[in-house]
Parts: structure tokens; C-alpha cells; sequence
């Protein structure tokens, strides 16, 4: 697909694209062919993130698809000093980013200086993975494509982090990111830009440059994101100057792009067995095995059991530094007492029945145990892995009772001593699932421990994790095939360990050693005689010892102080990790090790799988135009443009639609004034709008602890001057410090009258408000989905008119006939079904998901085709709203219909001998038209409503599912911003069916109704 | 779209109305109704046996002839009663799960003159590529069946202890076949069959059927006192009260219901108790709801009070209560019961729709809603349909109630030939 654009003289030559010393690459079926597109499924909007990382391993040393050994990837060479205390890289001559620079050790000095050691973009400093016992390492520049990483001490697991962590040096690209740093970057420049993407800080500006999302972002993955929709699918595509060939020199990846389509969780097995998606691992659970396997012919895929690298399919943890001040929570005293507790926790893993949840989860397939590396590993302790599994409820009973944690009578549940019921919360997110929550819920009720889990969102999930306000959550044990590289499980190691975020602070930052960097806010301090301890102390000799085999035993010593404390309560351990691919898809090895440290499926070489041409045709594999176009010319994100085309000419369009909505306007008024029934109307509408944002408004101040003020305590519990600046920034961007009704008129867009800037505006000047998550406008993320959801409106409406018109007639004519009892019924029935089960049934038996098939979704622009694909899809949500609506409106149509035909011109006129066909046309029905037509304003919300909800099973790129996101995010300013929409939309419909009865009859025409 | 609405465009609509008359179709005369009754004659409402009857006796002569709504009333009474004595007629506690029987089909019970009371015994087998659990029937032995068998004591609505069920497992029969050592083998009677974790679909619907049955009571009851206090000042007071009320009411009916309720049950805090949330939720479901009713009763007062015996009333001196009381409100109180019955309908599946996203119920409380959660679950659809049971019961009853209500509506339509 790169040819046309050299021979456009667009791209230079591939040989020019090349390093001079390219990374050669070879698939286990050989050399392939290229084209065709990938299709991923994700199940939130961030999902697409994957292309960062595990979908473009972009390290500079490789883990292989069954992990060890590793290679070099992105250095052509790498090199450790005996003393493991130096370490040399060295890139590859002539490697160049996306956009053609070349890439060199420059880029890297810029990361160092002005991203993780400034404060102002990245106040956390380096990551977890460059620490030493809490100690940077040194970076010496030696020449354009050498470096070295130097350590004070001896840090023999440097390369294994460099292989799983390292692609974070490499997101950096001097040339694009530097004119827009806050402190070094060009004024002019950056407030160019905060004012084009309406961003409210030189800091937010630098994240969102730096965002995956980014088009214009340099990179150096094999697929490059670089075509901005607001909604998903998000596409990516081949980077023309990726640094890697096969053995036949030709440059890889084969496959043109990767488009990521969004589903809901429970959609996702229902999607990959029907083959929607090309190569998946994540996601994918066991229980869904039988579908897949039963799928395989039908729909063309193939299941491959990797090998897990996970120590636990779902694994509990015991928040161990549960704040004891919550103000929102009362029992947060005794709850933080009993977690930190090992009998407590003890108590908790003999309360779980495992081979009940074994039975039930994995088959029977798997073995009962404790969170450890797999059977095999050289790290793994047999006899840690058995501790505290056996079900014994009585002794988890005499343990609790030992605490002081007792039934006030038998049969109820635990109180404190003080009296206090205490009900834990156990949050998980959609990445480990629900998984067997209900079975320990059940089995740790039944030893008196109340317990409740809620899913969350996944940034709010981490950030009640920070702010020490979640009591235990869930996650996958992540990672531990090589326990080593992130032993976050099994003891502090930053906040990664969810089991005890502060100590992992603290233990990361080498508060052992009294270094001054762990005394941040966040960091707590284990007490002296703590058993974190002495695991601390134990992984700091294994990163002192070269050699493989010690580190295994002192690991083996660590996991053994992990179990004897149950820092996290496993179940059992992880059943092969399923993979389901296209059977056409090339190079996929049979098996591999699935995990997050090596980055998977990132190891197992995704450059290298191609579609066998024998059977995908190349036609239908071509990227389209517009993806091919994105290369020279990246797809900007709104607000881009603008910028884009300041410079060159004047812009028509927005005074065109200012003039298109002025006499819009106007005409409304005109008819208002000159028609009192319109007039009285539109008049409602206003304090209609009113009551309803002052309704919305306190639903978006109503929760406490939403995101935002969860995100404030993360910051607050940091402690350092950057995250006072953010927390300030964050006041300042959402007006906290002002009175309630302040904010109020402030987000309606009142203020805007008084001061008419452009940062006061508001609902009433179309500004949706900021998103609390992303700080990000409203109306940037609602992109064309209002249109699409207006449409499923309207499409539905035209198609209950065409369908109980007709039918209506007929009841009526030929009442109480059998027909007239059939349809009554069947419109009965349509009514009483619940409209997402019958949307649920229709999808999996018709196969139609989504409003667009994934080669049009990713379009951009409207064709015919698109139109086509759309009609395609959008029959599923109209006939499932449609049945829903249509039996009331045939009942008015009935209703009204039989009143006109008992009136005496009826009869009047049969007996004058006017034929039947023409006189029920032409008098009654026309008649009984009218509260057919005004019955459309009581339908509009509850199509709206109703579509809200289908579109959330169905997955819809409409207004619905944004609204059901936001608030499982408890982002209130978006969903609020989405509910106003939804009722303007039902108010609209309201209006426009007020004016149709105004064409269509003549009293109101010329009385003005008597409403 | 429910009835009520329909009701209220009708009554809403710029065009006077008048009231609905679904006798015989004009050109074919007066031919017998469909369903065999005589054919209405206006000589009929003045004979000597109907000038003596009261309105209510009028009300339920009439109801009585709509034989659709009839058999509905029933079917609900049968309904709600299985939910009354749910534990009793449930053949095992909801939460009760086996999960060596999960998935299980569902097994009809039969009888014999050999075997008496029975069902048929299964064996589970799974599928060694797909991991499919599938039972098979044993051809040879069935499990025993019968009534009232002595089962672990439980409390019937909390209250009343009690050591039986209905109907179930004949423990002593099947120790004697010695089932319970036999690896694979069912012993447990699952009418409907089970669920992931092995529970009994059967007594979960029935169990379930308190919540979902009730929410739609209560949710009524709530609904019920709105809609009155405020249809009737409305109506009453009238001026420009109604105007605003009316106003108010219309904005409430622009309002997109269901989102409106997503956003109410998402700032429920997570830890309440389920029966806080419960009860949070039918109060959020009729908050919205009230006003098909105050739009029928403010209706009702504002023809009424005008009429003779009204003023009449006034003019003798009789307090507003009196008159408002006394003499309005049994004038149409059979309206306000049509209104009442109508809504149930939306609000259990309400119901059922917040619980379905997960922002309603929760487990452990069981609701006919929850257990659709499962079905988002690809497989119920394709592998174990009888996932999908409570969906046919939501049917029934929303079916049900909207036959009542329409019955009523006739049977309380003093113009209704019928």
C-alpha cells in the first residue's frame, strides 16, 4: 500500500526508510504477503492505549514468544558490565521516526532532562522499573546512537526491566514535543495551541501532545495512530519507516492496520465466536470456552491455549493501607485495624471454598493455590502455594472471633466491638471481570463478613486505590511467570502493589535506606518488625547477584513470606490463556507465554503475521484511501484544524452557520408570534430547560466522592508541589471554590452574558461542559454521535408511523375480525418484552452488532456505501424501539378511527353511494390523524430513552452508551452533559410533532388550541 | 408506551375527544361481538335489573363480560400469591447452588403408577473438546418425587417456621437408591433447570417474583399519593395552580425516563443495604411516574366540579374536604384505578431494565431482573434458552396488567356499550 505514495514522490524509498542495519524477523510459517486489516475489540474508549504498548513492542530488548531468552530489538546492541553496575546501548544507525527524523540518542537525552526529570510534565519521576533499592541510575551520552544506563550498586535485573519496561524511553521525539513543553517550549506556540484544543493549562497541554491518540505524535511503533475519529473504531497503520525486514528484506509489519471497535464486556465472547475479531487474547475468559470451540468451523476461527503467565486468573487484595480518617466513612477505623491483620486475612482465605469455584470457573482444570509463579517455574515455592487453601470455615470463624470481630448474635453479621457494621467493598474493572466475586461473597457472608463488590471504572478504580479509600479489590495476578521484573504481589513495590499502595511507596523509593525521595506524601512506613520488611531486603540481594539460579532461591524465600501473611488471597491458579484468531491469519506461534511483562501479545512478533492470500483476497484487504492519505496528512482532532488552516485563508463555515441558526431562529420566532399555539410552545420551553439543568445539576453535585474529588485526594495524598499546582489547576478548571449556584450558572453558560468570553460559555452556547476524567470538552468526545442518534430516532418513528398506520386502519375496519385480535395481541406483546432482551436476542441470532461494518466505521466521510452499510445495521435498533412504540400508537389510531366512522357523515356518505375505499381515506383516517400525530411528542423521550438503552446493549456509537460510561466513571459532568442532551432531544421531538399537527389541522391552525 | 399515555394524548390532544365507543362496526350492524355476547341495546341500561345496581356492581358486570381481562386478573392473583408463599412453593432456598449442576435443562415432573410422583434422574457429562456440560437421562431409574416432603426449616416471609415445601426430592426414597454417593449423578429436582452456579431457575423466578411483583405495588402506592395531592389541587384549586402544575407535568413527561432513572440509581451510594436500595428505587421509579395519574384525576375534578351536584354541595355549605371527598373523588375513583393498574406495568419493567445494566438490584437479593444479568451472557441464548424463563414471566405479568387495565378502563366507561 506504500508503493503509490513513493510513486507520488511522497515517501522516499524503502531503502532510505530502512536503518542501515535493519532487525530481521522470521514468523514460524515463513515470509508472507501484505495487506489486510486487524480488527481488536476493546471495551472502553481507552482500550485502544494497547497500541503503545502491547500491541508495538518497541523496547530495546525483545522477550521471546515463550520468554527467555531475550534479544536485541530496537538496540542493535546491548551490552552489561560484569559488575552489572553499566549499561551500554547501542540504536541502530539510520533508525528513523514516523515522520521520517531520524532517531538518535538526542531523543533520549530530551526524555531524561525535560520529561522524567522535570517536574513540570512528569512529577513523579522515573519509573518503578529504573529504580535501584529507591536510587536513580546515571545517563551518559556517549554518541549519536550510543548511551549508557549507570547504577551506583549492582542491579543484575536491570535487563529484564529494560526488556519489558524500555520502550518507555523511546515515546520521546525532541523535534515534535519540545516547542510545546511548559517550561523550555515557545510561548507563542503553546498558547496557540491551549486556545485551539480549548485546554486550560501549559501542563495539560504537554499530556495531551504526549496522548496515544495524538496523530501528528512521531513514533516508533509498526503501526502508527494517525487518524483521529472522536469516537471508536480507532484505526491504526503500518509505519513506513519501521526498522525491521523478514528474510526476504521485504520492510514489515505485513498488515496494513489495526482497527480497535469498542463492545461491552459481555458483548466481547459473543463477537470473537462469531469471528468479528482477528487475533485476541485480552478479554477472553475460560468460562467461554465451550462457545469458542463450538464456533470454530462456523465462523472460521482458531483457539490456540497459551501458556499463562499469570499467577492467578482473579486475585484478591486486602488493601493493607486503608485509610483509618475517612470523613465519608464511618467503620474506615476498624476496617483499616482488621485489614492490616494477617488473621484477618488468614481468616478470609480458609473462608473460600476453592473447589466449589474450580468446579464452577475453570472446569475442574485447575489446582487450588496460593498467588506463585506456575507449575515449572524455577521461582515457584511448592509449599507457599498451598498455604491457607484448605476450606475451613470454623477456624476462619475462631480466627475472627480472636479479633475482636464478633457475630452480636449467631447468624448475624460481624460488628465492632464498638458496634459498628461494617460492610467491605470489593472493586474490581472490567480487566479481571467479576470473576467468582459471588462464590467468596457468599462463602465469606456465611462466616459474617459483609461484603460487596462494584465494579469501577478503571482510572477510578486506581485512583481509590491511591487515595486509600478502597478496602480490597480484584485484579489478574499479572506477570509473575517471571516474578523478578514486577514483583508487585508479593511485596511493596510502588503502587502497583494494590495491596498496600503507601508501603509500596515506600519500598520503592528505598525508604530502608532512609532515603529521603520515599518520605513523600504518599509513602507510609511498614512498622519496624513488619515481614514486608525482610521481603524487601531479600529482593534487594537478588538485584545484587548475577546470577539466575540465586535469584530463583531468594525469590522462592519471598513468595514463602507473601503466603505466610496472605498479603492477597488467590483462588486458584490461571487456566491456559485462551487466543482466538481468523484461521487465515499466518505466523501465529502455536503456543506462547501470555503476560503483561512481556508485553504479549507483543513477543510473539505481530509484525510478522499476515493474512494467507490462498484464501483472504486482496481487494478486501486493502486499507482504504483515507487510512493511506493519513500517512502524509494526519486526521487532526477537533480543534486541530483551525489551527491547521489559521495561516492559510479565511473560513466561511462558521459564520454560515451562525447565519443558518439565526434565521432558524428567527423563523421559529416569527411562527411563535404570529401562531399563539407555537408561540405558548416554544415559551414552555424555557422553563421546561430550566427545571430540567437545575435537575441534571443536582444530580451532578448529588454522589459524594465522585471523580473528581477522589482524583483530588490522590493528588492531595502526593504531598509534593506539583500536585498542589494540579490540585489548584483542578479547582480553577471546575470553579470548586465558588458557591453552588455559581457553578450552576457557570455551567448553563449564564455568566457568558454578563462577560461574553470565550471561557464562560455554556450549555445555552452549545458548550457541553469538560469531561472530569480527561479535562477534555464535552463536545469533542459527543462527535457525530447526536446525528447517528437522532437518527435511530427519527428511522424508528417514520417505521412505527408506516407500521401502525396500516394496521390501525385495519383494526378498526375490520374490528373484532381475527386479524384485529392477532395484531392487538402481537402489538401487546411487542409492547411487554423488554426492549434490551429482545435487542440481545435479535443481535446473537442475526449476528449484527453496531451501527456500521468495521471498514465503513472507521470512515471518515459519508458515501453512498457508508449510507448502504448503515442501512444495513440500523434495521436491529429500529425494529426493536419500533415493536415497543407501535402497539400504542395502533391502539390511538384504532381508538380514534372507530369514533370517526360512528359519525353520522360516515354513514351520511355510504349511503350516498361514495365508494368505501375512497371515503375512509378521504374523511376518517384523515381525522383520526391528528392525535396520531400529537401522540409522536409522547413518544420522541421515550424513543430516546428507550434507544439509550438498547444502544447500550447493542453497542451503538449513539448518545446512550457515553451516558452509561460516564457514569460508571462517575464523570457527572459528562453524564449530566449527556442527559441534557438526551431530554433537548425529547423536547425537540415534542416541538416538531407540535408543528406538524399545526400543518395538519386547521382549528389549531386558526384557534391556536385549547391545550 | 403504555396505555396511560395513550389515555393522556387523548386527553391532551387539541381535538375534543369524545369519549371512546367500541360497539359493532357500523356497516355491519348490530352483529354478535366476536366472542358471543348479545349484542348491546340502549333499552338495556334502563331495565329493572340494571337501574338498581350500583356503579361498582355496573363496574364489575362489566368487567366480567371482557373475558381477556378476566383471565388476566386471574393469572395475576395467581402471581401474586405464588409470591406471597414463595419459600413454600420454591422447591429449594434462591441462593441454594450445586455446582456440579450447573447449567442444568429443565426437568419435567411425571407420574406413574410404578414410579408415583417423579422425574427423570440425570448424569452429568462433559464434553472433553468444549468443555460443555451436558446431562443425560438414565433410562433406568427416576428421581422420586412428592408432596410436602420434609426439607431444612425455614421461615415463611420470616415469620412462620416451617419444615416443608409443596413439592420436592422424596429424600428417603432416593437414600434408598443410594443417589447421593454417585458421582455425576443429580439428585436434585430442578423444574425449570439451573444456572451457572447450580441454582434452581424455578424458585429463583418465584422467590424473585416478591421483589419484581411488589416494586410495582409500592412503586403505585407512592405513585398513587402524588398523583392525587397533586392532580387534585390542580384540579380544585384550579386558576393559575393548574396552569403551573400542568406545566410541571409537562416538563416531567419530556423528560427521557430511563436515562433520568440510570443517573438516579449511579448516585446511590455502594454500600447501602439492598433493601435500602429497594426501596431508593421505587420511589426513584414513581417520582417520574405520577403524572399519567394527576393528569386523569385533575381531569376527572375539573368536568365534575361543575357539574349539578357539586355546586349543589358547595352551595349548601359543605367544607372543600367535604366535597372533594364525598362527592368528587367516588365519581371516578374506577378512573384512577384503570390509571394505577396501567403503570404498574412500566414500573416493573423499570425495574427490570436497571437491574438488567447493573445499576439497580444486586445480588444476593433476587429480582426477575437480576437473574436477566446472566443473559447478557452469550450463551444463555445459544446453549441453555432456559436462562431466559423470567423474561417470559416479566411478559406475562406486563401483559396481564395491561389487560386488566384495559378491562377496567371498558368496564368503568359509563358510555361503553359493551
Amino acid at each position: 500500500m506504500l508503493d503509490d505514495l513513493v510513486a507520488a514522490g511522497a515517501l522516499p524509498d524503502v531503502a532510505d526508510r530502512l536503518p542501515e542495519n535493519p532487525l530481521v524477523m522470521r514468523g514460524v510459517d515463513g515470509v508472507g504477503t501484505y495487506g489486510g486489516t486487524w480488527t481488536r475489540l476493546t471495551t472502553s474508549p481507552t482500550g485502544v492505549d494497547l497500541i503503545s504498548n502491547r500491541m508495538s513492542y518497541h523496547a530495546p530488548l525483545r522477550w521471546s514468544p515463550m520468554g527467555r531468552p531475550m534479544v536485541p530489538h530496537i538496540a542493535e546492541s546491548f551490552e552489561a558490565s560484569a559488575d552489572q553496575r553499566v549499561f551500554t546501548i547501542r540504536l541502530r544507525k539510520g533508525h528513523r521516526w514516523s515522520d521520517g527524523v531520524p532517531f538518535t540518542t538526542d531523543d533520549i537525552g530530551y526524555w531524561w532532562e525535560y520529561e522524567i526529570h522535570d517536574d513540570a510534565v512528569h512529577p513523579s519521576g522515573p519509573g518503578a522499573w529504573m529504580l535501584n533499592s529507591g536510587v536513580e541510575p546515571r545517563l551518559e551520552i556517549v554518541d549519536e546512537q550510543t548511551f549508557q544506563i549507570i547504577y551506583d550498586e549492582p542491579n543484575a535485573l536491570f535487563p529484564y526491566k529494560l526488556a519489558s519496561f524500555g520502550y518507555l524511553m523511546f515515546d520521546s521525539p525532541r523535534h515534535y514535543l519540545q516547542p510545546f513543553h511548559p517550561r523550555v517550549g515557545d510561548e507563542a506556540v503553546i498558547a496557540e495551541t491551549m486556545e485551539a484544543y480549548a485546554l486550560p493549562n501549559p501542563r495539560s497541554l504537554y499530556s495531551f501532545q504526549k496522548a496515544v491518540l495524538n496523530p501528528e505524535h512521531p513514533r516508533l511503533w509498526p503501526w502508527i495512530y494517525r487518524h483521529f475519529t472522536s469516537n471508536p473504531p480507532s484505526t491504526t497503520v503500518r509505519n513506513p519507516y519501521y526498522f525491521a525486514v523478514d528474510e526476504a528484506g521485504q520492510q514489515l509489519p505485513y498488515i496494513d492496520s489495526i482497527r480497535f471497535e469498542q463492545r461491552r464486556q459481555e458483548l466481547i465472547p459473543l463477537e470473537i465466536a462469531n469471528g468479528k475479531a482477528t487475533m485476541q487474547g485480552r478479554y477472553l475468559q475460560f468460562a467461554d470456552l465451550t462457545e469458542y470451540m463450538s464456533r470454530r468451523q462456523s465462523s472460521g476461527i482458531d483457539v490456540k491455549f497459551w501458556t499463562s503467565g499469570n499467577g492467578s486468573p482473579w486475585l484478591i487484595l486486602p488493601n493493607q493501607n486503608r485509610r483509618a480518617d475517612d470523613p465519608a466513612d464511618p467503620s474506615a477505623k476498624w476496617k483499616a485495624e482488621y485489614l492490616q491483620d494477617a488473621d484477618f486475612r488468614r481468616a478470609l482465605s480458609l473462608a473460600i471454598d476453592r473447589d466449589r469455584i474450580i468446579t464452577s470457573e475453570y472446569a475442574g482444570l485447575v489446582e487450588p493455590g496460593q498467588m506463585s509463579p506456575g507449575p515449572g517455574s524455577p521461582f515457584r515455592n511448592e509449599d507457599a502455594v498451598k498455604l491457607f487453601i484448605d476450606f475451613r470455615p470454623d477456624e476462619a470463624e475462631r480466627l475472627l472471633d480472636g479479633l475482636d470481630f464478633k457475630r452480636p448474635r449467631p447468624g448475624a453479621m460481624r460488628v465492632a466491638p464498638d458496634g459498628t457494621p461494617i460492610t467491605f467493598l470489593l472493586d474490581f474493572t472490567n480487566f479481571s471481570g467479576r470473576g467468582p466475586a459471588d462464590f467468596v461473597i457468599e462463602d465469606w457472608a456465611a462466616i459474617g463478613v459483609n461484603v460487596i463488590a462494584k465494579e469501577r471504572a478503571r482510572s477510578l478504580f486506581r485512583i481509590r486505590l491511591s487515595s486509600r479509600t478502597a478496602d480490597m479489590v480484584a485484579w489478574t495476578g499479572e506477570g509473575d511467570s517471571f516474578p523478578l521484573i514486577e514483583p508487585r504481589f508479593y511485596l511493596p513495590y510502588g503502587s502497583q502493589s494494590y495491596w498496600a499502595p503507601g508501603w509500596g511507596y515506600w519500598g520503592l523509593l528505598g525508604g530502608m535506606h532512609g532515603n529521603s525521595a520515599a518520605d513523600v506524601g504518599q509513602a507510609i512506613e511498614p512498622p519496624e518488625d513488619h515481614p514486608v520488611r525482610e521481603a524487601l531486603r531479600l529482593y534487594e540481594q537478588a538485584s545484587r547477584t548475577g546470577d539466575f539460579d540465586g535469584q530463583a532461591q531468594l525469590f522462592r524465600e519471598i513468595q514463602r513470606i507473601a503466603s505466610e501473611n496472605v498479603f492477597t488471597i488467590n483462588i486458584a491458579e490461571s487456566p491456559p490463556q485462551l487466543v482466538v484468531t481468523d484461521a487465515n491469519l499466518r505466523n501465529v506461534p502455536e503456543n506462547a507465554v501470555y503476560a503483561y511483562i512481556y508485553t504479549s501479545p507483543g513477543n510473539t512478533g505481530l509484525e510478522t503475521y499476515f493474512f494467507d492470500p490462498a484464501t483472504v483476497s486482496p481487494d478486501k484487504a486493502a486499507a482504504s484511501n483515507a487510512l493511506v492519505d493519513s500517512l502524509i496528512n494526519p486526521t487532526l482532532r477537533p480543534g486541530g484544524e483551525s489551527l491547521a488552516a489559521e495561516a492559510s485563508s479565511f473560513s466561511v463555515w462558521p459564520y454560515l452557520r451562525l447565519l443558518v441558526m439565526l434565521a432558524l431562529s428567527g423563523g421559529l420566532l416569527v411562527l411563535g408570534l404570529q401562531k399563539p399555539f407555537i408561540g405558548g410552545r416554544l415559551l414552555l420551553m424555557v422553563p421546561t430547560l430550566l427545571v430540567l439543568s437545575v435537575l441534571v445539576f443536582a444530580i451532578i453535585q448529588a454522589p459524594p466522592g465522585d471523580y473528581l474529588q477522589t482524583r483530588m485526594m490522590e493528588l492531595e495524598e502526593q504531598g509534593s508541589i506539583s500536585a498542589q499546582e494540579q490540585v489548584e489547576e483542578l479547582r480553577e478548571t471546575f470553579h470548586l471554590d465558588e458557591p453552588v449556584w455559581r457553578q450552576y450558572f457557570r455551567w448553563v453558560g449564564l455568566t457568558w452574558f454578563v462577560t461574553f468570553e470565550a471561557s464562560d460559555t455554556g450549555l445555552l452556547q452549545g458548550n457541553l461542559g469538560r469531561s472530569m476524567a480527561t479535562s477534555q470538552p464535552v463536545n469533542f468526545v459527543v462527535g457525530d454521535r447526536l446525528m447517528l442518534t437522532v437518527l435511530i430516532s427519527v428511522g424508528t418513528i417514520l417505521f412505527t408511523w408506516s407500521l401502525a398506520l396500516p394496521i390501525g386502519v385495519y383494526s378498526a375496519v375490520k374490528q373484532y375480525s381475527v386479524g384485529d385480535y392477532v395484531l392487538t395481541f402481537v402489538g401487546f406483546l411487542g409492547m411487554c418484552v423488554p426492549s434490551f432482551l429482545f435487542a440481545l436476542v435479535l443481535m446473537t441470532l442475526a449476528g449484527v452488532s453496531g451501527l456500521f461494518s468495521a471498514e465503513y466505521a472507521a470512515q471518515p466521510f459519508w458515501d453512498l456505501a457508508k449510507v448502504g452499510d448503515l442501512l444495513k445495521h440500523v434495521w436491529v435498533p429500529v425494529l426493536v424501539l419500533g415493536v415497543g412504540g407501535t402497539a400504542s400508537m395502533i391502539r390511538v389510531m384504532r381508538a380514534n378511527l372507530l369514533d370517526e366512522l360512528r359519525k353520522p357523515y360516515v354513514v351520511t356518505a355510504r349511503a350516498k353511494g361514495v365508494r368505501p375505499t375512497k371515503l375512509l381515506i378521504k374523511y376518517p383516517v384523515r381525522l383520526a390523524l391528528n392525535p396520531f400525530v400529537s401522540s409522536i411528542g409522547g413518544l420522541f423521550p421515550q424513543l430516546v430513552s428507550g434507544g439509550a438503552v438498547v444502544a447500550m446493549v447493542l453497542s451503538l456509537p449513539t448518545v446512550g452508551p457515553l451516558l452509561l460510561d460516564a457514569l460508571l466513571l462517575e464523570d457527572m459532568y459528562l453524564a449530566g452533559s449527556m442527559l441534557m442532551v438526551l431530554s433537548l432531544l425529547g423536547i425537540i421531538g415534542t416541538l416538531v410533532s407540535d408543528l406538524l399537527l399545526l400543518w395538519l389541522d386547521p382549528r389549531i391552525r386558526f384557534e391556536g388550541g385549547a391545550r | 408506551m403504555s396505555e396511560q399515555d395513550v389515555e393522556e394524548q387523548r386527553a391532551g390532544a387539541a381535538v375534543p375527544i369524545e369519549p371512546r365507543v367500541e360497539s359493532a362496526h357500523p356497516e355491519r350492524g348490530e352483529v354478535p361481538d366476536a366472542d358471543g355476547t348479545a349484542p348491546p341495546s340502549s333499552s338495556s341500561l334502563e331495565g329493572d335489573g340494571e337501574a338498581s345496581l350500583s356503579q361498582w356492581q355496573l363496574i364489575r358486570r362489566g368487567f366480567a363480560q371482557h373475558k381477556l381481562a378476566l383471565f388476566s386478573l386471574n393469572v395475576l392473583v395467581v402471581f401474586y400469591l405464588v409470591a406471597i408463599f414463595a419459600e413454600f412453593i420454591a422447591v429449594a432456598p434462591s441462593s441454594q447452588s450445586r455446582v456440579d449442576a450447573a447449567y442444568m435443562p429443565p426437568m419435567a415432573v411425571g407420574w406413574s403408577v410404578s414410579e408415583g410422583l417423579h422425574t427423570s434422574l440425570r448424569v452429568q457429562e462433559i464434553d472433553p473438546v468444549t468443555l460443555r456440560k451436558q446431562y443425560l437421562i438414565d433410562d433406568e431409574r427416576v428421581l422420586p418425587l412428592r408432596l410436602l416432603p420434609a426439607v431444612e426449616p425455614y421461615k415463611l416471609m420470616g415469620l412462620i417456621p416451617m419444615r416443608t415445601r409443596l413439592i420436592g426430592v422424596d429424600r428417603d426414597a432416593a437414600d434408598v437408591l443410594g443417589l447421593a454417593e454417585e458421582a455425576g449423578v443429580v439428585d436434585a429436582w430442578y423444574p425449570l433447570g439451573s444456572d451457572r452456579f447450580g441454582r434452581c431457575i424455578f424458585s429463583r423466578i418465584v422467590i424473585g417474583a416478591r421483589v419484581s411483583l411488589s416494586i410495582g405495588l409500592i412503586g403505585v402506592a407512592c405513585t398513587f399519593v402524588i398523583g392525587m395531592v397533586v392532580g387534585g389541587i390542580s384540579g380544585y384549586v384550579g386558576g393559575r395552580t393548574d396552569t403551573a402544575i400542568q406545566r410541571v407535568i409537562e416538563i416531567i413527561n419530556a423528560l427521557p425516563q430511563l436515562p433520568l432513572w440510570l443517573a438516579l440509581a449511579a448516585v446511590f451510594p455502594p454500600d447501602w443495604s439492598s433493601l435500602t436500595v429497594y426501596f431508593a428505587i421505587t420511589v426513584a421509579l414513581s417520582l417520574l411516574n405520577w403524572t399519567g395519574l394527576a393528569r386523569v384525576v385533575r381531569g376527572k375534578i375539573l368536568s365534575l366540579r361543575e357539574e349539578d351536584y357539586a355546586v349543589a354541595a358547595r352551595l349548601l355549605g359543605a367544607s372543600h374536604g367535604r366535597v372533594l371527598f364525598r362527592h368528587l373523588i367516588p365519581g371516578f375513583i374506577s378512573h384512577i384505578l384503570v390509571a394505577l393498574t396501567l403503570s404498574i406495568p412500566m414500573m416493573i419493567l423499570g425495574e427490570t431494565t436497571l437491574s438488567f445494566l447493573g445499576l439497580g438490584l444486586r445480588p444476593p437479593v433476587v429480582s426477575w431482573g437480576v437473574m436477566l444479568q446472566d443473559c447478557l451472557d452469550v450463551k444463555a441464548v445459544r446453549f441453555y434458552p432456559w436462562l431466559l424463563l423470567p423474561v417470559v414471566f416479566i411478559v406475562v405479568t406486563v401483559m396481564s396488567f395491561n389487560f386488566v387495565g384495559d378491562g377496567m378502563r371498558d368496564a368503568a366507561d359509563p358510555y361503553s356499550s359493551r
